[in-house]
């Protein structure tokens, strides 16, 4: 499992109404956010590509997202 | 485990880091047992990308593919982060700390192989 | 209480994530007590300056500095500097050769077995029995101390550099024409040009920053004519109006055939020419403009073309662009010029084409050589590290100047030596001839990088000669043949200055301490010198004493930069000398009046060629002869050598970072498609390569960017020794080799 904090970047204002879409999924996590263009979360998948296909998906087919950054990535094993 | 964590981390990192969507392609230039310059191959193999770099001004200034992308291996990065732009361009990587550009990096205007400046391409 | 895996890897992906949010994340510009030292570029004389990142004790980026002349740009070997400070090839301790192998040793150990070595030669068989070789990529203080040890404290004039590799031609050119060393035009110039003439240098690879304002140059003013003659269609010739390819060594024939359209078209600027120029052959100034003439008639473009293999109406065109009436003309050349057992007379020839033109010393209207290395101008050229040479200008051969620094170092009238020492490649010869028993090699890789170098490697390895080499990297060819290897602190690592190829100096301040126990330059040279009882000669304790000397050492020379105080070179990005008092802007344009603090507010024109005691530059009738080595039935291709741009010299450096090794870093024998065919090979094969002197074995890269019967291979692989071929010829006045042509034969391997 790979387990990654991960800054996202909305456009200005949208990110409460982002947060709302993204709590519903189960492997992301939101941490923080600053209230208008910025959310903090942590998200599990099973692999990296896994993780590169979310991220890629997120921007793809939400037009508020502008970024997502990781700040973290580490693997458990388990 | 550190090591573990980085290869982790060189993966991941140019493909989610981009604001624009990025293709579905891996991540990890293969390693090749070569001590010709890149474009040797990809005149072949990705002949739009070489021409596109060659017409643009890296491409008459000789700023060859590995000075964004990195080398072969791990050690290659398919969109460069902006600590590749610093060394020539510091004073306008300093200024996506300008709240216009946040969620920006430089490819977001600067687009393709172009790199053309001032033209909006590629990003949303 | 114990957490699992899992909980601490989301706790800290939580923490990096939130972190975060305050800010994007900025690799290199982060927080955390990182700094940013000032500094210029380790590579090329084109003397790029830069801020060195450091953090936590470590360099980990470089940026431009776009306050000084290369407005923040860098090349893409400047780029990756970094690396090299972390390479698996650094020298980090001493070394000494025991049973034939080099082996750990102290500081103490390696220097006092240095030390009694050079006693032990000099007194048994006197002071020339001992040499200094250095660099031009060493610092100017470095150098300094070298110089005075070697020649006012030891006595000798055995003290050579490896600018005699790549300049000694270009400061013969500008010594004989104007009288005094170094360019009168700088990198602004180049703002200004309308026409550049780019001989014998292949500036997009070798100088990309320059290369980049000619091209910027050209964009801005559209008319702008780039003109390149080089036998191989190099990078450069992509932004050519007029490439003019020719056979290797004849460019002496095209440029005195554009003298003639330029005299025959009406193109000379006669009151420039009845103020400021004279006329010479051999090395007296006794001729006239009609005399000059008539020399040019043997060198119609037609006669020229028929030598040169190239198009009559070629050099015609480049000799009209670059006198066209109102123009401004910059000309460029390195090492296809310099390199040459003609080299002094083909520098003499493009200084020619802008003293009949007037074309001198106005904005963009300059002859100015490029320069290989980051300090050859202002450590060895200017500060006088070669064998004939004293400091600032002075000669060893003029008694009046030995006089002067003796009386400066403080030694006794008599102690330096009248004679010229031998130049390089006399000095290997030397070595070879067993005349010189220790040899002290500093910052330079002639086991590499001399021509013919297998018959001066077959020198060092002599059994009774005593080879020290001081490096910041280990393994080099020259270092694996050494008998004590001494560990540098390397560029970042140590204080100094470099002077680049437009008077400009510059300090680069240390951004961390050396590695292992490697130690600057300057002091191991200290060392050397209080243990040969010559410490009060060289009391140094840091780069800046030094400099205080210097500036002593330059007062009153044509050189003079005593406004250059440490503190003031600390706060500039690169100040040109003459620069002679602490007010003074610095010099863009030599010999001009209102620019030159030289030239007298009165004087009644508005250049004096004050180099020369007529106050008049010359143009020298130099005629046509070609290389040392021309093909001939038994070795019938050209041979020549040259840079790429991912690489630099002998590959020491740049061979060392990761891009680069993947990055032509193998020196390939590029072929043209008519000579490939001949030899039945295609790229990838390979092909032996043979001189009079050498063969190697290279693989074959076929391109049409070659010219026919010509075979180019790059000279940065220390695997393939593109040396084992070329001639150790040399310029009769420079003594400068002729690495540019020789005769080989290429067969199929």
């Amino acid at each position: 499992m790979v387990i990654a904090g991960v800054l996202i970047t909305t456009k200005p204002g949208q990110a409460p109404f982002v947060a709302a879409s993204l709590g519903a999924s189960p492997h992301v996590q939101l941490v923080g956010g600053d209230g208008s263009e910025r959310l903090a979360a942590v998200v599990s998948r099973e692999s990296g590509e896994a993780l590169e296909a979310w991220a890629e998906e997120l921007l793809r087919d939400d037009e508020r997202i502008l970024g997502v950054y990781p700040t973290f990535v580490g693997h458990d094993p388990e | 485990m550190k090591a573990r964590l980085l290869v982790g981390l060189l993966v991941v990192l140019p493909l989610v880091l981009a604001a624009a969507p990025p293709k579905k392609t891996r991540a990890v230039h293969p390693q090749v047992d070569t001590q010709e310059a890149c474009d040797v191959c990809h005149r072949e193999v990705t002949p739009e990308v070489v021409e596109a770099w060659y017409q643009s001004r890296h491409g008459l200034m000789n700023v060859k593919c590995f000075v964004c992308h990195g080398t072969v291996g791990p050690e290659f990065v398919r969109r460069a982060p902006v600590s590749r732009c610093v060394g020539c361009h510091n004073d306008k990587v300093d200024s996506l700390a300008n709240p216009f550009f946040k969620g920006k990096d430089c490819f977001s205007c600067h687009a393709g192989h172009e790199l053309n400046p001032h033209k909006i391409g590629g990003g949303k | 209480m114990s957490i699992s895996r899992r909980e601490f890897l989301e706790s800290a992906a939580a923490a990096s994530a939130l972190a975060a949010l305050s800010g994007l994340p900025r690799p290199v510009q982060a927080a955390g007590g990182e700094k940013w030292v000032k500094s210029v570029c380790r590579y090329c004389g084109t003397g790029c300056g830069l801020y060195i990142g450091v953090r936590d004790g470590k360099v980990f980026a470089v940026k431009g500095d776009k306050d000084n002349h290369n407005q923040g740009f860098l090349c893409l070997k400047g780029f990756l500097l970094p690396q090299i400070l972390t390479a698996p090839t650094r020298c980090l301790y001493p070394m000494i050769r025991k049973d034939g192998k080099l082996v750990r040793a102290s500081w103490e150990e390696a220097m006092s077995l240095v030390a009694s070595k050079f006693k032990e030669a000099i007194e048994k068989y006197g002071p020339d029995a001992v040499a200094f070789y250095g660099s031009g990529q060493g610092l100017t203080e470095e150098t300094y101390v070298a110089n005075k040890l070697f020649k006012a404290g030891i006595r000798t004039n055995n003290v050579d550099g490896n600018p005699r590799l790549c300049m000694a031609s270009a400061v013969g050119g500008y010594v004989t024409t104007f009288g005094k060393d170094e360019p009168m035009g700088c990198y602004e110039d180049i703002d200004h040009a309308d026409v550049f003439l780019l001989v014998g240098t292949n500036t997009a690879e070798a100088h990309p920053i320059l290369f980049q304002r000619i091209v910027r140059r050209k964009e801005k003013a559209p008319g702008t004519k780039v003109i390149v003659m080089d036998p191989r269609r190099t990078p450069t010739a992509r932004i050519a109006d007029l490439h003019i390819s020719f056979k290797p060594g004849t460019d002496l024939a095209i440029l005195n055939a554009m003298a003639y359209v330029l005299v025959h078209e009406g193109y000379v600027d006669e009151e420039f020419i009845k103020n400021h120029v004279v006329f010479g052959e051999g090395t007296e100034t006794n001729k006239s403009f009609e005399d000059y003439k008539a020399f040019l008639a043997k060198y119609t473009p037609e006669k020229a073309a028929a030598i040169a293999g190239c198009k009559a109406e070629d050099i015609v065109t480049a000799a009209r662009w670059f006198g066209a009436r109102g123009k401004a003309s910059m000309s460029m050349w390195t090492m296809g010029l310099n390199q040459r057992t003609e080299g002094v007379w083909a520098n003499n020839l493009v200084h020619n084409l802008h003293l009949i033109t007037g074309k001198i010393g106005t904005p963009g209207s300059t002859p100015f050589s490029l320069t290989g290395q980051p300090n050859a101008c202002g450590g060895v050229r200017d500060g006088g590290a070669l064998s004939h040479l004293l400091p600032y200008g002075r000669l060893i051969a003029n008694e009046a100047h030995r006089k002067e620094m003796e009386k400066l170092w403080g030694v006794p009238e008599g102690t330096l030596k009248p004679k010229p020492g031998p130049s390089t490649v006399e000095m290997f010869q030397k070595v070879e001839a067993g005349e010189i028993k220790c040899l002290y090699i500093m910052c330079t890789n002639p086991g590499q990088s001399l021509p013919n170098v297998g018959r001066y490697r077959k020198a060092l390895q002599r059994d009774d000669v005593f080879v020290v080499v001081a490096e910041a990297f280990h393994p080099t060819r020259t270092s694996e043949l050494a008998d004590v290897v001494l560990p540098a602190a390397a560029w970042a690592e140590k204080e100094g200055v470099y002077g680049c190829a437009e008077r400009r100096y510059q300090l680069l301040e240390q951004a961390i301490p050396p590695s292992g126990e490697a130690r600057p330059d300057f002091e191991i040279l200290c060392d050397l010198g209080r243990r040969l009882g010559l410490g009060h000669l060289v009391p140094y304790k840091t780069p800046t004493d030094i400099w205080n000397e210097i500036l002593t050492v330059c007062k009153g020379t044509v050189y003079d930069f005593t406004g250059m105080t440490r503190e003031r070179l600390r706060q500039a990005h690169g100040l040109l000398w003459p620069l002679p008092t602490p007010d003074h802007p610095g010099t863009n344009r030599r010999y001009v009046k209102g620019e030159d603090p030289f030239v007298p507010a009165d004087w009644p024109h508005r250049i004096k060629f004050y180099g020369r005691p007529d106050g008049r530059a010359v143009v020298w009738m130099r005629p046509f002869k070609g290389p040392e080595e021309a093909p001939d039935a038994e070795y019938p291709m050209y041979y020549t050598t040259g840079r790429v741009i991912e690489h630099w010299h002998t590959g020491t450096m740049t061979r060392t970072c990761k891009e680069l090794v993947h990055a032509n870093a193998e020196a390939v024998a590029e072929l043209h498609p008519a000579d490939a065919q001949k030899l039945g090979v295609k790229t990838g094969d390979k092909v032996k390569i043979t001189s009079r002197r050498g063969s190697q074995v290279f693989k074959v890269k076929v391109t049409d960017t070659s010219r026919e019967n010509l075979v180019f291979v790059h000279m940065h692989d220390d695997q393939h020794l593109c040396n084992l071929i070329t001639i150790d010829a040399l310029d009769p006045i420079s003594k400068q080799p002729e690495f540019k042509v020789c005769g080989v034969k290429v067969e199929k391997a």
